[in-house]
Formats: C-alpha cells, structure tokens, sequence
C-alpha cells in the first residue's frame, strides 16, 4: 500500500535515496518496495542493488564529496541515517563526519530520482 | 515575513537561508554569530563571507543580541544561527546564564515587528540520544524551547532534508 501511495519510481528508472533518523523505519519502507534482504548491503558497496547504513561507508571512505556521491548514484537504492540533529560536537573531526553525511546527501539528494524521508515508519516523498 | 529554517548539520540551511535573502528587497543583512575558535573556523568564516561579496549583501559579525538592535527598520535580514547565538550570549560568563534564551526571543521578536523580512538560521541539536552535563542539557532544553516559541510566532517554518526545503508551517509562497 505504501509502495503504491508514496514511491513513484520504478526499479532501473534511476536512483532512490532513502533518508532519516535511527529506528525511522527506513529498511521496511525499503523492503515494501520489493526489496529482500539479499538485494541490501549493509554499509558497504558491493553488486546487491540497495546499500543500507550509508552513512558507515561515507565514514570508512571518508573521501571527496563528489567522488563519493558518483559512486552511490549508481546504486537503485541508497539507505542513509540522519546524522546531524545533535549537539554539535566539541571535537572538530566528529563535526566535519555529520557535515560530510549531510553533504553527500544533499548532493545525492540532487541525482536522486526520488528522495523518500522517514518519521515514525512514515513515509514522505520530499522529491 | 519572518521565517524559522531548521534542519541538521550540513542540510543545506544556509544555502537555502542565502538564497531567499538575494530575492529579497534591499537592504540586505547577514547576520553572522558564530565566534570563530580556530583556524578552520576562521577559513570558514573567510569563505562565507566572500561568498556574499557581490551578492548586495552586508554582512555583520555579531555574537551578541545588542549587536542586532542597529539594523535598520524595513530592512532584510539573515541571522546564522540560533545555535550559536545561545551559546555565545549563555556561555559568555562564569556560570551558565539562564535568562539567555529569553534575552534573545525578546530581541528576536523585536527584530521581527521592525525587520521587512527576518530569516532565523537554527538547528535540530536534540536527536542524539546522548545524556550530557547539567549546563549541556539546560543549553539544549533552551534552544529547542527557543525554537518552539519563534515557530509559533512566525509566519512560515521550513525544515530542509537533503538540501530540500520541506514547509512545516505556513503557505508555500516564497519570503
């Protein structure tokens, strides 16, 4: 149902990018979608078609936004946790690793056919 | 108008902040309250200001509440952020100060009656889950409750997600 009601994209039209908080519900929004758990990759980047815990890979990688963006595009689905509403860290590495998630998000967010954000197990389709 | 724009940290705020101010009537301020506590503070600040050279927009380093009350009535104005703000006009002494976050709304909502169009830069500083020291927890209880308060008396909220601005409250037309 909620496939029907909130995701417009079909898979190979391009990529999705799935967005919120811890426990949002962001891996069964993903799974309505006809996903199984061997199409999803947990916070690496292999041939399965969904990465989960993207955030994980953005920080083993820790590399130029751009560079890490063109490799996600390419994924159907990329799973990403929002990091960046707490306190703001004292300690300056810690603040430029939310800041690098958001900005690879926002940029993914930019290539992404559909960007899908969670609260609460609820889907919004912000794009 | 005056507008609240929330969001995490690196959501794309600013941005969005500084894009509606260079669609808006002059003149334009930019309001800027971070008080830079390192080199690479210090090139960020270097950055964003030349960033709005050419823009028409005059930037103000302000990291006080005072500074803000000689902006000129009609004019337009960005102020980044809350966060900062708060913390500079709490954290400035000694001891914590607890009549901050009221120092600051009673500004705000000043500015708010006399500006043409206020755009207040804050952040969602509440998700992390994480118990921290008893000035740490007053700090973020006062920003939130902040945050609720000028969310109630302003015109429109936006959230930006993945650089997307998402409305919260008000109508869909642009400051």
């Amino acid at each position: 149902m909620r496939h029907t009601l909130f995701a417009q994209g079909k898979r190979g039209e391009g990529m999705i990018l799935v967005v919120g908080p811890l426990g949002a519900g962001k891996l069964d929004y993903v799974k309505s979608l006809g996903y199984e758990d061997a199409d999803i990759a947990p916070g690496v980047l292999d041939e399965r078609p969904v990465i989960n815990d993207a955030q994980n890979w953005i920080w083993a990688e820790n590399g130029a936004c751009q560079e890490l963006v063109a490799r996600l595009s390419r994924k159907e689905v990329v799973i990403c946790r929002e990091v960046g509403s707490g306190l703001i860290p004292m300690d300056a590495e810690e603040t430029a690793k939310r800041r690098l998630v958001g900005h690879v998000c926002n940029c993914l967010a930019q290539e992404a056919v559909e960007v899908v954000r969670l609260i609460c197990g609820i889907p919004q389709r912000i794009k | 108008m005056n507008i609240l724009i929330t969001g995490g940290a690196g959501s794309g705020k600013s941005t969005y902040a500084l894009q509606c101010l260079r669609g808006l009537p002059g003149p334009r301020y930019y309001a800027a309250c971070m008080k830079p506590a390192d080199a690479a503070e210090w090139a960020a600040v270097a950055r964003n200001r030349r960033e709005r050279q050419g823009m028409g927009i005059t930037t103000i380093e302000t990291y006080h509440c005072a500074g803000l009350l000689a902006i000129e009535p009609g004019a337009s104005l960005v102020l980044e952020c809350l966060c900062n703000l708060l913390a500079n006009e709490m954290f400035g002494g000694r001891n914590a100060d607890v009549q901050a976050a009221d120092r600051i709304e009673e500004s705000l909502l000043r500015l708010a009656a006399t500006c043409g169009d206020l755009l207040v830069v804050t952040n969602e500083i509440g998700g992390d889950g994480v118990a921290y020291d008893e000035d740490t927890m007053a700090y973020i209880q006062a920003l939130t409750r902040l945050n609720r308060r000028l969310a109630q008396a302003f015109d429109q909220v936006w959230e930006l997600v993945c650089g997307i601005p998402c409305l919260r409250k008000g109508n869909e037309v642009k400051a």
